[in-house]
């Protein structure tokens, strides 16, 4: 029932359809086997309605992990984490969570359209998807009908990362967790990419989280930036992004963009 | 699209040195037999203890019929030998990937496949099984097991990490684990393990049928027949022709193999030993 394509495609275009995910943690830890000092370590933390969150720190400073423990993929040592109430197994059983790996993770022996209804195909119950619906959404992440007939190898670094994103949103999440999905791709392709995903998450409304060691990328996608400590991860700033909705070249070039890339910079220097 | 031009000019990378990686090898050979063919003219040596390459062409030529005779039935028998070893070798590998019990008990013992010496173990399977084509097949069979054995169960576990993750993250069931994910993702692993276990079938059956004997007619027992009459130049030929076969199915393999993984699966061997 989750891939009924007239409903969801529906909602995405006119965007009557408004899914919000909180997602609440609370006093969570993690520990990984054998290690004595917890990765992560985290009091407490609201995030939702709509927003679009971006979390940075260095490398190996456990941001992954805490978008795994979010995805339900990793099972914290200690503390709570809820979505919208449920925990994060129970929401990933429905499909209303969505993720987006570092690498475009598709399957190489099926076309893109077979990669994108892949998650249909394993959810329990399950249907099939109309090829007009399922159109509507390949223009939403920027495929033509001919590109979703190739495989993988005959498609670019770029257009393999569509099709991980039209994959993601194919089971119409409440909340979409990215971890660093653009490190791979050159300058102009990244750019073009996250004006994408922006305008994606301006009519889907739903909940982004990005992590990202990228602090320019994060103030450019997000209204929220956390900055993450090492070892323990714990958070270390807070930053809003009030900045216009539509993150263009000029808002890109403005002085209050640099002023917000300057204020995460600063904490993030603190850290280290 | 500017992305999609970008894909295009990757593989004109490899294609310069087509003609070196080509030419190189054929100049080698060419030049060993010239040194051959002037060793035996300069020094005489007797064509009983070494003939020289001409001797060793005509062989070739009035020996045509017999050897491509004995070389059929012992491409049969090394196919048959290969077939049923690619069927045991799968079962066994999704025994092994299914449970570590299964493989830490068990794995000792295909280690044995490949370290007992054919050689030795070649006359056993003869006098158990009888002077024929069967155990001339089932010595292809026992040396080509372990390479198919140990691909495909490595093939079925070594699934990328990301990968995994996506079909946990959509709660996927193991059977659909298994069939959507890793078989698919194994068969590159067969394959190769198939290539390596196809040039060892050829071995095998030849080792087979060494010790069957003229009952089963080969190019084993051929090569036995031709180094009891001491007629070196055919028995040079038919050398040359078991090691032709044993390259012809390791290549035909190899493409075959390729163009399947390519085609419907859109994968390559590159990636895999």
């Amino acid at each position: 029932m989750r891939c009924s394509w007239g409903v969801v495609v529906e909602g995405l275009l006119t965007g009557s359809i408004s899914r919000i995910v909180v997602i609440e943690i609370k006093s969570l830890s993690h520990t990984f086997n054998g290690s004595a000092q917890p990765v992560l370590q985290i009091s407490g933390l609201t995030l939702g309605n709509e927003c679009f969150v971006s979390v940075v720190g260095a490398s190996g400073s456990g941001k992954s992990t805490l978008l795994r423990i979010m995805a339900g993929l990793i099972e914290p040592t200690a503390g709570q984490i809820s979505l919208d109430g449920k925990s994060p197994h129970e929401k990933r059983d429905v499909g209303e969570l969505g993720f987006i790996f570092q690498a475009p993770t598709l399957l190489p022996w099926r076309t893109a359209m077979q990669n994108i209804v892949l998650p249909c195909e394993l959810q329990a119950g399950g249907s099939g998807s109309r090829q007009q619906d399922v159109n509507a959404m390949l223009s939403l992440v920027g495929l033509s009908a001919e590109d979703t007939r190739k495989r993988p190898s005959q498609l670019s670094g770029g257009m393999q990362m569509r099709v991980s994103l039209a994959r993601a949103l194919i089971t119409r999440p409440g909340i979409l967790l990215m971890d660093e999905p653009f490190a791979a791709l050159d300058d102009i392709l990244r750019i073009q990419l996250q004006e994408d995903v922006r305008r994606i998450h301006r009519e889907q409304k739903i909940t982004f989280v990005l992590v990202t060691h990228n602090i320019r990328e994060a103030v450019a996608m997000s209204d929220r930036v956390l900055v993450l400590g090492d070892q323990p991860a714990q958070i270390m700033a807070d930053v809003a992004v009030d900045l216009p909705a539509v993150r263009d070249n000029d808002v890109r070039r403005s002085s209050e963009f640099q002023d917000i890339v300057n204020e995460v910079t600063d904490a993030l220097h603190q850290v280290v | 699209m500017q992305e999609n031009d970008r894909l295009k000019d990757a593989p004109t990378l490899n294609t310069g040195h087509a003609a070196v990686s080509i030419g190189a090898p054929i100049a080698v050979a060419v030049a060993v037999v010239a040194v051959w063919q002037t060793f035996v003219w300069a020094t005489g040596v007797s064509p009983l203890v070494l003939p020289s390459p001409l001797q060793v062409c005509s062989a070739l030529l009035h020996e045509r019929a017999d050897l491509v005779e004995a070389a059929w039935c012992t491409t049969c028998a090394a196919l048959t030998g290969l077939t049923a070893s690619a069927l045991l070798g799968v079962l066994t590998a999704f025994a092994f990937s299914q449970s570590r019990t299964v493989r830490r008990t068990f794995y000792p013992y295909a280690i044995l496949l490949q370290t007992v010496p054919i050689i030795a173990i070649a006359p056993i399977i003869v006098i158990s099984f009888g002077r024929g084509f069967h155990a001339v097949a089932l010595v292809s069979l026992v040396i080509s097991l372990f390479p198919i054995i140990t691909n495909t169960t490595t093939g079925l576990l070594q699934i990328d990490s990301g990968q995994l993750e996506l079909f946990e993250l959509h709660s996927a069931t193991s059977w659909q684990t298994l069939w959507k994910l890793r078989l698919p993702s194994s068969l590159p692993y067969l394959i190769s393990g198939v290539r390596i276990a196809g040039g060892a079938a050829i071995v095998g059956a030849i080792v087979g049928e060494f010790f069957v004997g003229s009952s089963q007619p080969g190019l084993g027992s051929m090569i036995q027949k031709k180094a009891a009459g001491i007629a070196m130049d055919e028995l040079f030929a038919t050398v040359f022709v078991s090691t032709l076969l044993g390259v012809a199915i390791f290549g035909t393999i190899t493409l075959v193999g390729e163009w399947i993984l390519k085609r419907f699966f859109g994968m390559s061997l590159s990636g895999v030993r």
